[in-house]
């Protein structure tokens, strides 16, 4: 036997033991993980033609619209929501003033009342009062006409004055107007609620009617000496002054 | 029938999305990997690990499995490349833990003291010859597919086994001697 032949000899023999040595196995455990992550991946379809390695990674969905415009939109929102708000604000607001204005008149209104009431109303109103019933029934004469008696003098003979319901604030154009178709402001001012006269006062401001103002404001003063002025109006009279 | 048909042709039903040609791959091929991956890396977890790896890089990369007739050196490549990669890890220790296979219950004591001896004896075999001596005897592999695997000429492969049976042999007759 040659060298080589004995090494090839040994070497079968030494492959044979190699063969007979026992060999580590990948386990059950391993097979399954590996199946099942397999399956697992193949289960939705066949696998993308080009890159399945990279999987592709689930795209977020787009925000949707109202998602993306979020703060635009609550910002057009707000200014809708104030544009409307605010006309409906300042008719509340408005509104406030006057019961505030009327409460005022109120208070004021059993001495102002009286006092501004013209001697011939007083006059008229005791008249009607010393009158008889039946002849109250009776039916009026054709002439001369019933002389309708103003209201606040009516009123006055009432227990508790009730303020005449206050106009609602009139545009500055229709104040302008009624400036201008007024008749001239006298005596006839002084008939009117302590309200109605200081508007009339301040008619004749705008229409730059200084000189009657100022007349009108002195005996508007004179017969309410307490009555509040609103502080634009009493600003301008003060210049007057 | 599936086990008639080549690696090859597995491959691509694979690819195609036949579960079965997977299984069949795996069959043939499973453990001749992880008796590579376990010698070379002396440790039993590293082995499962990189075989479970190897495998699911072989999956993920199926559908550009270009068919060579090499699909076994394909896949050993693959789990060389893993192992080293986990080797090259720097809080590793490459100490192998694997110290001795289960032996079979007939196995008789002279038996198991010689596979004892042969598995140190393979240990203390330098790397490259012990990985062509395992891929050869325990995985089954031609000088070919070694050739592929270490990517290395096929007389280097030849010539590192060659030294590998002598030094082995070299210890046999120690021990038989004493």
């Amino acid at each position: 036997m040659t060298p080589v032949d004995k090494d090839d000899f040994e070497d079968a023999e030494l492959a044979r033991r190699l063969a007979a040595m026992p060999q580590p196995e990948p386990s059950a455990e391993l097979d399954a993980a590996i199946f099942a992550h397999i399956q697992k991946d193949l289960s939705p379809g066949p696998a993308a033609a080009n890159d399945p390695a990279e999987e592709p990674a689930a795209k977020a969905p787009r925000p949707s619209l109202l998602r993306r415009y979020r703060a635009p939109l609550a910002f057009a929102a707000s200014l809708a929501g104030i544009m409307i708000l605010m006309p409906v604000w300042r008719t509340t607001q408005q509104k406030e003033i006057v019961p505030v204005e009327t409460r005022i008149i109120a208070e004021d209104a059993p001495s102002a009342n009286i006092e501004s009431a013209p001697p011939s109303a007083v006059v008229a109103d005791k008249k009607l009062d010393a009158m008889p019933a039946p002849k109250m029934e009776m039916p009026a004469p054709p002439s001369p006409p019933p002389v309708p008696a103003p209201a606040p003098a009516v009123t006055a003979a009432a227990p508790e004055y009730e303020p005449p319901a206050a106009p609602p604030p009139a545009p500055v154009a229709e104040s302008d107007a009624r400036a201008r178709q007024a008749p001239a402001p006298g005596i006839e001012a002084s008939h009117q609620s302590p309200k109605e006269w200081l508007e009339a006062i301040e008619r004749l401001l705008d229409a730059g009617e200084t000189g009657p103002a100022a007349e009108q404001w002195k005996r508007f003063r004179k017969a309410h000496p307490g009555y509040p002025v609103p502080d634009t109006l009493a600003g301008r009279l003060k210049a007057l002054e | 029938m599936l086990p008639d048909r080549s690696d090859d042709d597995l491959m691509l039903r694979y690819r195609d999305g036949e579960l079965s040609a997977f299984q069949e791959l795996y069959r043939r091929h499973s453990r001749g990997l992880y008796r590579f991956l376990a010698w070379r890396s002396g440790r039993t977890e590293w082995a499962d690990e990189v075989a479970q790896e190897t495998w699911l890089a072989v999956h993920h990369a199926r559908a550009r499995y270009a068919a060579q007739g090499s699909f076994r050196s394909y896949l050993f490549q693959i789990g060389r490349n893993r192992l080293a990669d986990l080797q090259r890890q720097p809080d590793i220790d490459d100490c192998g833990d694997w110290e001795s296979v289960q032996d079979s219950a007939e196995a008789t004591a002279l038996d198991r003291q010689q596979n004892l001896a042969l598995h140190a004896a393979i240990r203390q075999l330098p790397a490259e010859q012990k990985e062509a001596l395992v891929l050869q005897h325990f995985s089954g592999l031609s000088i070919d597919e070694i050739a592929l695997v270490v990517d290395a000429p096929a007389e280097t492969v030849k010539s590192r086994l060659r030294y590998a049976m002598r030094k082995l042999r070299e210890q046999f007759k120690q021990e038989e001697t004493a």
